[in-house]
């Protein structure tokens, strides 16, 4: 894990700014984003927790615009990478950064990798594109970035299927596909979810020396609390399309401002701590077509005030980059 | 691989014995055997000959033995309403409707394919609007009346291609085209739903993710997989094309098997019926096979898992 | 995105019923107008037909033959849409022709239908052996050219409204079968069947409370469907002349009469052809906002 003082001196790579992505259904406008500010340094890793339906996954697609269309659309906002504001860039331009200053690895390795093309074409295809290079030095370069993933014999591997490897293999030639191009920013939505345990951890433990060995900016997507402690150095919790606390990990896990990070913290068991029943927090997340007035959380607060059923509260910083938003905190 | 095709390849044997067994019965069990063989207005010296050449008297499997003898030989006995030899009949039948099915196959491939991708990444635009109204109208027409009613216009009032009956190179356009249409309506539907569900795969988002041009993410990721339920359905589009050829043959008095079929059930000449039936079913097998090879060799999860 | 659709998760057949009329009667005022009314006239034709029609259908009249439809010079009101070579009137023998499609149709359906639902309800919730088995046979029924089959089997049986309905039904009940039991797999997963097997309910009643009310909408949908598909088929027999036999009036036998004056009198052949493109496009439209209020799969809840 990286130093935590001498985080807030490495320059600022991915600079959120209220960015609101909306669904425009016949029964409504579904505000998947709305509003979500954060910023990821070099080579820092941020975790972007929270249930389903938070928006995490809305979020990390429209940094890359790929908000899916017809349906979903990027309405307001700005994200920075270092000194460019990606929404403002044409479509052409956002091509140059996909695939090769910023990658994405999903959830499910099953569907993430096409059935009917060798992983080798695969992860040869942001080479060709962004590299410019052909012939042996691109598939040298394929071959180390299937070495790095930690593919044995990559060489009998290339003109292989991907339903020739097993799960974890195939989440690792994910990953050597997104890392191939040696991007700056490497989005992880839920990358482990789907695999075994022990296979988690091999794969979380490859992205960490793989991060620390290039210096890879990293976005955790997840809802699990321990991938976050162990994989990153910052956290955004998000609620309701919204981020509610953001602040270094080792702080907001002792000490978390925000009551739905306190519950998620509380939901958690821990062995060895024996409760009597385990801890559930009331309540359903909200319909993102009807989010309630004021802050989205009160229906399920347990501190809930009367200004919180009314106004959203605003940010409240809590020591360096930290912030939540909470009527709690403005006391 | 070869041992998926040598399967497949007993496979479609055993499907063309079925075929054989199966007319074999029907012909055991729809009336005296002797009489549906022998031609018409024939005395009864004729069908005791007849009868003593099927083994009528002889137990069944042997008659059985008798048959797929005969079956493997080529002959399929004579009609009963002129007595020219089946084979005959089918051989010179057999090409029109061949190339007839053949100009509608290509002509529903060219204009569904096309249209059913565009409407898929162009979609609710008006070309989208389009392939789905073409979809909706094709499977909704009776093909016998499109057929007439083509002919209405095209020959009759405008007069630029005959009427009926196979003349010339114009004389196939109307034909195929009412024997391609139906199929060509249910494919554009199939290639564009299917097409729709590749480009919301994850495959296709993390294509895009990669920064590939659209271009390449729809033709390169999204088209062969989009096609595969296509080959899928193949054997399905096929029968839609032997059903609709017995009908298009009849409407255009178009001189192939269709016809011969229907003429053979109007005046009970079993003989041709039986042939119409081997043929037609031995031609349905023999494409599924090259079908199912095709598919290996397009969706590489066939090829090397055990089938 | 996929999202899990919110399926209608059924612990008693009771209730659900009474939920689904509502759903279908509330959702029938925002169904597609012009299809709808089609149908309404269709159903009007096929049950009072003998009352609506201006004249008897299969009234021999050799005077009046070939008579065009009104709109013509020579036409007569009477005669709205023409006659054919016999001197029978069109329109009456269209309305007439409406009672005989959907009569067929809805007993094809009945039939077939009520077989393919069983047989897939079976199939999919049995072992590996009778589903493989079922399955088999659900694929050769369906690769077979239905046409050509028809053909054969009224050869040897001969022509009537009993051998059309047989020789048809299998090849519904093959199509009800395959997509029964594609939902039955899914819904034999689901915890409430579980349950009631744990508890020890009789599969004939798990199939018929639990299984069945799930399945239902998927099965009204693809009747509806069938309707549309049956037509066809069944005025392409006629126009072969291997449907249901004369005296009555089916539409694609009125097609098949009126080919040979196509140049002459092109109004036998077109208004048949018309009402059964109409007809099918009607069932086919309808079928398809049904299966957006019905089938949980496309629902938005």
């Amino acid at each position: 894990m990286t130093n935590g003082s001498t985080q807030q001196e490495k320059p600022v790579l991915l600079d959120v700014k209220d960015l609101k992505t909306h669904f425009f259904q016949r029964q409504g406008v579904l505000k998947a984003v709305d509003g979500v500010s954060f910023t990821v340094r070099e080579g820092e890793a941020v975790g972007l927790v929270g249930e389903s339906g938070s928006g995490k996954t809305m979020t990390c697609l429209s940094l890359m615009r790929l908000v899916p269309r017809p349906g979903a659309r990027i309405v307001g906002g700005e994200v920075w990478f270092r000194d460019q504001n990606l929404l403002e860039l044409t479509e052409a331009e956002m091509r140059e950064y996909r695939g090769h200053r910023m990658a994405m690895i999903m959830q499910d390795p099953q569907t993430s990798l096409n059935p009917v093309l060798t992983i080798g074409d695969q992860v040869m295809e942001p080479v060709k594109l962004h590299l410019k290079e052909r012939g042996a030095q691109a598939l040298e370069r394929v071959l180390e970035a299937l070495r790095a993933v930690r593919i044995p014999s990559p060489e009998d591997r290339l003109r292989q299927y991907p339903h020739q490897f097993s799960g974890g293999m195939r989440q690792r030639v994910v990953a050597a596909m997104g890392l191939v191009t040696n991007p700056e920013l490497l989005i992880a939505d839920e990358p482990t979810t789907s695999l075994d345990v022990t296979i988690q951890a091999q794969f979380l433990g490859l992205i960490r020396d793989l991060q620390r060995e290039h210096q890879t900016s990293v976005i955790w997507v997840t809802h699990d609390l321990g991938i976050v402690a162990q994989m990153c150095d910052r956290v955004n919790v998000m609620y309701a399309g919204r981020i509610v606390e953001s602040g270094e990990v080792r702080k907001i896990y002792k000490e978390p401002q925000h009551p739905y990070t306190k519950a998620l913290l509380d939901s958690v068991p821990i062995m060895g701590n024996p409760r009597p029943r385990l801890y559930q927090i009331d309540g359903q997340p909200p319909d993102l077509r009807s989010i309630p007035t004021g802050c989205p959380f009160w229906p399920r607060c347990p501190s809930v005030m009367d200004i919180c059923k009314e106004q959203y509260p605003p940010k409240t910083p809590t020591g360096g980059d930290d912030f939540v938003h909470c009527w709690l905190a403005e006391k | 691989m070869l041992r998926y095709i040598g399967l497949r390849f007993f496979q479609a044997l055993l499907g063309l014995w079925f075929i054989a067994t199966l007319v074999f019965v029907l012909s055991r069990s729809i009336g005296d055997p002797a009489e549906i063989f022998t031609a018409r207005n024939s005395g009864v010296d004729a069908r005791e000959i007849m009868a003593q050449k099927l083994g009528l008297d002889k137990p069944l499997y042997h008659q059985y033995a008798l048959y797929m003898g005969q079956l493997v030989r080529g002959n399929l006995g004579k009609s009963v309403r002129n007595g020219i030899p089946v084979t005959q009949i089918l051989a010179e039948r057999l090409p029109a409707t061949f190339i007839l099915g053949l100009i509608a196959l290509i002509f529903a491939v060219a204009v569904s394919i096309p249209l059913g991708v565009l409407g898929a990444v162009y979609r609710d635009s008006p070309i989208d609007w389009i392939a789905k109204v073409i979809a909706f109208l094709g499977q909704s027409m009776p093909p016998f009346w499109l057929g007439i009613m083509l002919i209405i216009l095209f020959a009759v009032v405008w007069g630029i291609v005959p009427p009926a009956g196979k003349l010339g190179p114009t004389s196939y356009i109307l034909p195929a085209f009412t024997l391609g249409w139906a199929v060509m309506a249910g494919m554009v539907r199939l290639v564009r739903s299917s097409m729709l569900d590749v480009l919301d795969s994850d495959y296709v988002t993390m294509a895009r993710a990669k920064g590939l041009a659209e271009i390449v993410v729809v033709s390169k990721h999204g088209l062969r997989n989009a096609l595969i339920p296509v080959i899928t359905y193949s054997s399905l589009i096929l029968g839609a094309f032997m059903n609709g050829s017995v009908v298009v043959e009849q409407v255009f008095a178009w001189p192939g098997i269709g016809t011969v079929a229907v003429q053979s059930v109007v005046s009970r000449d079993f003989p041709v019926i039986q042939g119409v039936v081997i043929v037609f079913g031995g031609f349905f097998i023999l494409i599924n096979f090259f079908v199912d090879i095709l598919y290996a060799v397009i969706d590489p999860r066939i090829k090397y898992t055990a089938q | 995105m996929a999202e899990e659709s919110t399926q209608l998760v059924v612990t008693t057949g009771a209730s659900i019923w009474r939920l689904r009329l509502i759903a279908v009667a509330s959702g029938l005022r925002r169904a597609p107008k012009i299809p709808t009314a089609v149908l309404g006239v269709l159903m009007v034709f096929a049950l009072f037909g003998p009352w609506i029609a201006p004249h008897n259908p299969v009234a021999v009249d050799l005077a009046n033959s070939f008579s065009p439809p009104a709109w013509h010079a020579e036409g007569t009101v009477s005669n709205l849409l023409g006659t054919d070579k016999l001197g029978r009137d069109i329109l009456s023998r269209l309305i007439r022709g409406a009672r005989v499609s959907l009569a067929l149709s809805l007993a094809i359906i009945g039939i077939g239908g009520g077989a393919g639902v069983i047989l897939g309800l079976i199939s999919g919730y049995s072992g590996k052996m009778v589903d493989t088995v079922i399955q088999r046979g659900v694929e050769v029924i369906l690769a077979m050219p239905t046409i050509l089959v028809a053909l054969v089997f009224v050869f040897s049986v001969g022509r009537s409204f009993e051998s059309v309905m047989l020789i048809l039904s299998p090849f519904v009940a093959a199509r009800f079968t395959r997509i029964v039991r594609g939902e039955t797999l899914s819904v034999r997963e689901r915890d409430f069947v579980a349950i009631a097997q744990v508890i020890g309910t009789p599969t004939w009643m798990i199939l018929l409370k639990h299984v069945l009310p799930n399945v239902f909408n998927t099965v009204i949908v693809l009747a509806t469907l069938e309707v549309g598909h049956l037509i066809l088929l069944e005025s392409s027999l006629s126009f072969l002349g291997v449907g249901v036999p004369p005296p009555l009036p089916a539409w694609g036998l009125m097609v098949a009469d009126g080919r040979e004056f196509i140049s002459s009198a092109y109004w036998i052949a077109l208004f048949p052809g018309l009402a059964i493109l109409l007809a099918v496009l009607s069932v086919n439209l309808f079928g398809d906002w049904l299966r957006d209020i019905l089938d949980p799969r496309r629902r938005q809840l």
